[in-house]
């Protein structure tokens, strides 16, 4: 699903990745840790196509990134869910309205829409806060809306970019759950932390990260 | 059917939310841009009032020949065979002073009365010379000379004295109309760019996060267009109703001069009136479309 190879990625002068080669497997669900500053919100940003400036070679899915034209980048972000630390939900629209965005982004007969927004938020826990806003919810709460979003068009992979790290344990293990059972539904999932807790609580592959490279 | 025509609800949707979140700001746009409309629709107007009095006034090529007063039927005959031998001389018509009178008696309307205070009548009766309307305008002042030494003949008048001077001014107001009406051109696609920019920036955490989950650059900018071009079509209707009361005001409450009540007012014809509330709407899209040229996010 994911490739790297000997990728680089300097910010100027500063070098945030450096000769990084990784695979991801189709349906694996893997870890990405390393401390603050590891580079691991790179990877990510590479992967979506944020950053599009980077030494080496990127596959991901079919798709080549060194060689993908810029109006391709919608299609491929449009195949991955993405899950941030901070969530990043529209604070001026309900849950509905957040992860019925996602549907019609991927352009979902409005007709269809409502049905799978109940769907997806039921598969998160969260039947009946439809009319909420975001920020009536608690911080795990929010993070049920993001995953709902995330998955709502049912992407081949799911990338989480330390989506506990604002959550205290209880909460941090059932999104940990939550994206287990997104792995479990057939999706890709490859997740950043730089929590030892989970890290040991579970035994997915992990991938380390220090100073911009792989360390094991 | 493409995704394209499955997006119209939710374009619309968020391009009235923007306008409503920003509020204020939206109604003081709308106000400028209709506005400066105004003033476009007013030169319309006068544009459109001139040229029907222009075009009434110049159907004909004519002299109007005041006759002296007391003048024998004979000496009249005697000057109309004469005016009629001028050359390119169409027709010769002779209005009396009776008919005079009875002209302006109807052309004052219900202001007529005015007249009936007068103990006798003094207009003077005239010979209405029409001339062949593709004469050399060049030889209209030898006529003119030629008709006045005519004996009996008081006064010639040419109708194109003033005709020339009314073009002359409709020319003034058409080209006064381009100018200021480029100026207001950029000054609206100005006003809606500026505001459409503000809340372009108001909302760029938004913008990045939708770009983010792969919405494609039309998906991210119909809406904010539409909502330059729904302030552009605003503008052009406050535009419209304001001239279409000052239409009303001036045809209906003020008492204008007598002179000026002679000629009816007429409100611009219904396909100017949508034109200027279309061009509301694509200054509007050209606004908010040069407000999205850069790229705010992502
Ligand atoms: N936009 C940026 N400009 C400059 N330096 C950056 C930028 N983003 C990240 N970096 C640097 O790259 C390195 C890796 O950052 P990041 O991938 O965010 O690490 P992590 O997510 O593991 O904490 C850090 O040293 C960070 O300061
Ligand atoms: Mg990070």
């Amino acid at each position: 699903m994911i490739r790297m190879f000997n990728v680089t990625k300097r910010y100027g002068g500063h070098i945030a990745l450096q000769g990084v080669t990784l695979e991801v497997e189709t349906g694996e669900m893997v870890f990405v840790a390393g401390p603050s500053g590891a580079g691991k919100s790179t990877v990510i940003r590479l992967i979506t196509a944020e950053e599009r400036e980077f030494e080496g070679q990127i596959l991901v899915g079919r798709q080549n990134l060194r060689r993908m034209p810029a109006r391709l980048i919608p299609a491929l972000r449009r195949s991955i869910g993405v899950v941030f630390q901070d969530f990043k939900l529209l604070p001026s629209r309900t849950v509905f309205q957040n992860v019925a965005l996602r549907l019609e982004i991927d352009g979902v007969p409005s007709a269809v829409v409502g049905k799978k927004v109940r769907h997806v938020l039921k598969r998160v826990g969260l039947s009946g806060r439809e009319n909420a806003f975001p920020l009536e919810l608690s911080g795990g709460e929010q993070q049920r809306v993001a995953i709902a979003r995330a998955i709502a068009g049912d992407p081949a992979l799911v990338l989480a970019d330390e989506p506990t790290g604002n959550l205290d344990l209880d909460l941090t293990m059932d999104i940990l759950e939550l994206l287990e059972e997104v792995n479990a539904s057939g999706a890709t999932v490859m997740m950043a932390t730089h929590s030892r807790d989970i890290l040991e609580s579970r035994d997915h592959r992990v991938i380390r990260l220090e100073q911009g490279r792989v360390v094991s | 059917m493409s995704r394209f025509a499955r997006w119209p609800v939710y374009y619309l949707k968020t391009a009235l939310e923007g306008l409503r979140r920003n509020l204020a700001l939206n109604l003081v746009a709308v106000l400028t841009i209709g506005l400066a409309l105004m003033i476009l629709g007013a030169f319309a107007f006068l544009h459109v009032n001139l040229e029907r009095v222009v075009v009434s006034s110049t159907q004909a090529l004519s002299f109007s020949i005041y006759l002296k007063d007391g003048l024998a039927p004979r000496d009249i005959e005697e000057t109309r065979r004469k005016v009629s031998e001028i050359p390119g001389a169409r027709s010769v018509t002779l209005v009396t002073k009776e008919q005079a009178l009875a002209d302006l008696r109807n052309r004052l309307g219900n202001q007529s009365g005015l007249l009936d205070g007068l103990d006798e009548n003094p207009l003077p009766a005239s010979l209405e010379l029409i001339l062949a309307p593709d004469l050399d305008r060049r030889r209209l002042p030898e006529l003119t000379a030629r008709l006045s030494a005519l004996p009996g003949v008081d006064d010639v008048s040419f109708a194109w004295d003033w005709a020339d001077k009314l073009k002359a001014l409709v020319r003034f107001v058409n080209v006064g109309g381009l100018v200021m009406g480029g100026l207001l051109f950029l000054a609206i696609v100005f006003i809606i760019a500026g505001t459409i920019r503000l809340t372009v920036v108001a909302r760029r955490d938004e913008l990045y996060i939708l770009r983010l989950m792969g919405a494609t650059e039309s998906f991210v900018r119909t809406p904010f267009i539409l909502e330059g071009v729904f302030q552009g079509l605003l503008g052009g209707l406050l535009a419209l109703s304001g001239l279409a009361s000052g239409h009303l005001m001036l045809a209906t409450q003020i008492q204008l001069p007598l002179g000026l009540s002679l000629i009816r007012l007429v409100f611009l014809p219904l396909s100017w009136s949508l034109g200027l509330v279309l061009v509301g709407g694509l200054l509007g899209f050209l606004g908010s479309f040069l407000s999205l040229s850069r790229r705010v996010g992502l």
